[in-house]
């Protein structure tokens, strides 16, 4: 049984492919949290979220969500999920208030004044064909649609990709209203990682199929820094603080661990607080074995 | 299930201007070609062959049987066509959506099933109000006949959408095309396999009278023995359904 503070849990879970391999990945989200799931595209991210969701079938390991196993109460355990993903998923000739007929009848909490309330927020057309809709209102219908059933974990798969800064940022105003209520929880998968470091608490970067860290957001920001200096100097550097540098003619950059031993460490050189974007072009870079890349 | 097949429903709503030409167009046109046939031209024709000795009572009555039969088949074949709903769904991704719902995969395969069966009872619907015109209108084929058309009618359209929806789950998305014809040409196969003798003999000795064996015996079991072709209907849809849901479950992301 799962750890029930926990809203998703995932034990030593794989998926071979062939081509792309999950290897054993396991990671919590806690409850009433905000876990930015960041990787780069086709870094394993969206086949993590349909393991968890059991839309499809996985090799080994176990997936808890709200502390039950989705192998048992896949269907019943989605009742309390709303899920956002990068497409709208739903046909274009439906318009939203037929979008609401259908869901209506599926969902047992659906909650249609709610629904409407949202579509008004977000001014969308109730009875306007959603095909006719931008990119930005077809996120916002789904999150409308994610939102009306009383879910308490809300899943998304990029779902601020390619849309405009301001809506955007109007997105991230409503998840953030979201997770006021202590017992709604956030699983937001992106690559863009400004969004993240607004919203997440918690942080898991994928890479490759592996998990390569994970960690409360704001630890991991003040743990890591990017230190520069001279190339030739790389080498005085304790390995076990370096994550993975990049050397260039100019000099060297590199990521490392400890941000506050290596700045007592190295009080000559510069050691600057390193933001998400930086921690995962690093690490991931390491994963590709470029631990001391020379460009 | 019921959202799902809601949502089937929009996807008909579509295609509703297309189902209402085509119905609406069917019963007036055969309307009026009984009306022809008891009272206006092609009653006059037909007279005149007859009296020219070029054909016989049965011979006319025959030609006007089969014109029905076809007017009987439009219906059902338009509205139990739903490879739009399966082409719709993947142009839409709807998969995704429809695997992040609290619904089974069972149920997400029976909703389909079920959807391709609610269409075809609509053109079943149709067919029964043209059989009560027509037969009421004349003589040529009565109601009992026309209900053992019907229902072999709607048993063909419920073993094609049943092998359709099976090999959708088989073949798996973008393969909508073959899951449409493989069963078209499997009942081209059977039916030629059924017939063989009679074909080879019209085919390649000219045996007319092997062409008119060939259709007395298919009406013939359509008039009378369309309660065979409704059970094997039932048995494959059963089947259907029960590979296509161990199909969907082990391919989760599909159904």
């Amino acid at each position: 049984m799962g750890d029930t503070a926990n809203v998703i849990e995932l034990k030593g879970v794989s998926k071979d492919y062939g081509d792309f391999k999950l290897d054993d990945v396991s990671f919590s989200v806690p409850e009433g949290s905000v876990c930015g799931f960041i990787g780069q595209n086709g870094a394993g991210k969206t086949t993590t979220i349909q393991i968890i969701l059991d839309a499809i079938n996985r090799d080994g390991g176990e997936v808890y969500v709200f502390g039950k196993s989705m192998d048992k109460d896949s269907v019943a355990i989605r009742e309390d999920i709303g899920v956002v993903f990068d497409e709208m998923g739903f046909h274009d000739f439906l318009s939203a208030a037929q979008i609401n007929t259908i869901m209506k009848n599926i969902y047992k909490n659906w909650n249609q004044e709610t629904y409407f309330a949202y579509l008004k927020r977000f001014s969308l057309p109730a009875k306007k064909a959603c095909g006719s809709f931008s990119r930005g209102m077809r996120m916002k219908l789904q999150i409308a649609v994610a939102l009306s059933h009383e879910a308490k974990l809300l899943i998304m798969d990029e779902p601020t990709s390619g849309l405009d800064p301001i809506v955007r940022n109007e997105m991230l105003q409503i998840f953030r209203e979201f997770v006021v209520e202590e017992d709604h929880t956030i699983l937001l998968s992106s690559h863009i990682t400004g969004d993240l470091e607004k919203l997440a608490d918690e942080v898991v970067f994928i890479d490759g199929g592996k998990i390569v860290l994970t960690g409360n957001k704001d630890e991991l920001l003040e743990k890591h820094g990017i230190l520069r200096c001279k190339k030739d100097e790389v080498k005085n550097i304790d390995k076990d603080l370096i994550v993975s540098a990049e050397i260039s003619s100019l000099g060297a950059e590199i990521l490392v661990n400890d941000r506050k031993t290596a700045a007592k460490k190295y009080p000559e050189m510069i050691v600057e607080s390193a933001g998400l974007e930086e921690i995962m072009i690093f690490y991931a870079n390491r994963e590709k074995g470029y631990q001391m890349s020379q460009n | 299930m019921k959202g799902l097949l809601i949502k089937d429903f929009f996807c008909l709503k579509k295609q509703l201007i297309n189902y209402l030409f085509v119905i609406v167009g069917v019963i007036v046109v055969s309307i009026l070609f009984v009306l022809s046939y008891n009272f206006g031209n092609i009653h006059a024709q037909f007279t005149q062959l007859i009296d020219s000795g070029e054909s016989t009572e049965a011979g006319v009555t025959m030609i006007a049987s089969n014109v029905l039969l076809l007017f009987m088949l439009i219906p059902i074949a338009c509205t139990g066509d739903i490879t739009n709903l399966i082409t719709d769904d993947e142009k839409a991704s709807f998969y995704k959506v429809a695997s992040a719902l609290p619904v089974s995969v069972s149920i997400r395969v029976a909703s389909r099933f079920l959807a391709g069966y609610l269409f075809i009872a609509i053109g079943v619907v149709v067919d029964v109000i043209m059989s009560m015109v027509i037969s009421s209108l004349t003589g040529i084929i009565s109601l009992e006949k026309f209900c053992g058309v019907v229902i072999s009618f709607a048993s063909i359209m419920i073993l094609y959408v049943s092998l359709f929806l099976l090999l959708v789950y088989v073949l798996g998305k973008g393969k909508t095309t073959y899951a449409g014809v493989i069963p078209l040409l499997a009942g081209v196969i059977v039916y030629g396999w059924v017939h063989f003798d009679r074909l080879r003999a019209f085919l390649m000795d000219n045996n007319d009278d092997a062409l008119m064996e060939i259709y007395q015996r298919t009406t013939g079991f359509m008039f009378y023995r369309s309660y065979l072709l409704l059970l094997a209907a039932v048995v494959v849809s059963f089947a259907a359904y029960t590979a296509a849901v161990w199909i969907a479950k082990r391919k989760r992301g599909v159904a």
